[in-house]
């Protein structure tokens, strides 16, 4: 009898829970990169990305109560990942810096040529590329961004508007 | 604000960058925590079936305590040692075992629950608990 791929996931999980580095491998070949990357566009640095992937994996383990039986595991994971970013990032800069972080990187952008969208991505502050990617890649409400920011929803809103209109000129920023 | 179509448009954009992937030493740092992590998780869960093993003791102590210390008459002295039905703490450790099982339990952390298993079946019943334990251990 074959399993349903959420139930094998299921079992993947609770056998890791037991101590089992077979079931554990499984599932990080499976999710890794979805959980790598989701790292790396929040925090922009890739030592930052191979801790939150990693920490990811073992919270996964932790917090196995908390997830429903049957729901898509990768979701859950990357869940687990955005909220250790958005932990992080409010830890190393306070709710009061936020706003200022954001306002600081309106400032002239002289590229020597366009740059392509990682690159553009990766000029904005943390705090704006992680409500981009959140928002646009990973289907957060504005209503959850505020909740986790401790912001309002206007907030969200306006980053998220604010960091496309730059991330636009500096990808169409020319020689 | 943008336009749910700038949006789109931008969702696609972002779609097309490439998936990354962690280099190795991100798994080969993550087996040594893995390690760290599930190791005192299963110290915890390993001394669960001691614990059930002492609890069924302790609930045996006082029935075994009447038994020793009332002067019944003797036809009462056959009811009350039908008092502690083993059937009722043979499903209780029956439901213990299946559940475990299902939990992943490992045949040492169950090893207690079915010596306790044993016991009682042999002190009800020694010659069917033989043959049960036989056939279990087949």
């Amino acid at each position: 009898m074959t399993l349903a791929p959420a139930d094998e996931e299921m079992q993947w999980l609770r056998r890791a829970r037991e101590g089992d580095k077979a079931a554990f491998a499984a599932l990080y070949l499976r999710y890794s990169p979805g959980v790598y990357t989701l790292a790396l566009r929040l925090s922009g640095q890739r030592s930052e990305a191979d801790d939150l992937t990693q920490e990811t994996f073992l919270r996964a383990l932790q917090a196995l109560a908390g997830f429903r039986a049957g729901s898509p595991l990768g979701p859950w994971l990357k869940r687990i990942t955005a909220n250790l970013a958005i932990d992080r990032l409010r830890r190393i800069r306070p709710s009061d810096d936020i706003e200022l972080d954001a306002l600081a990187d309106t400032h002239e952008h002289s590229p020597a040529r366009a740059l392509d969208l990682l690159a553009a991505l990766q000029q904005l502050s943390p705090v704006w590329r992680s409500v981009v990617w959140l928002a646009l890649m990973e289907g957060w409400s504005h209503r959850e961004l505020a909740d986790r920011y401790s912001r309002t929803e206007s907030w969200s809103k306006s980053i998220l508007s604010r960091a496309l209109a730059r991330l636009k000129s500096l990808s169409e920023e020319t020689l | 604000m943008t336009s749910e179509n700038e949006l789109a448009q931008w969702r696609h954009r972002l779609a097309t960058l490439a998936e990354e992937t962690p280099p190795p030493s991100t798994w080969l740092d993550l087996q040594l925590a893995f390690a760290n992590q599930v190791r005192p998780m299963n110290a915890r869960r390993a001394r669960w079936p001691w614990a059930l093993a002492a609890a069924l003791m302790l609930a045996l102590v006082p029935v075994w305590w009447m038994q020793s210390r009332v002067a019944a008459p003797a036809g009462l002295q056959a009811i009350h040692v039908d008092a502690v039905p083993p059937a009722q703490l043979l499903r209780a450790l029956d439901r213990e075992l299946q559940l475990r099982y299902q939990d992943g339990a490992s045949d040492e952390d169950l090893a207690p629950l079915w010596r306790e298993r044993e016991k009682l079946l042999r002190r009800t019943q020694p010659a069917a608990a033989m043959r049960a334990a036989e056939t279990i251990r087949i």
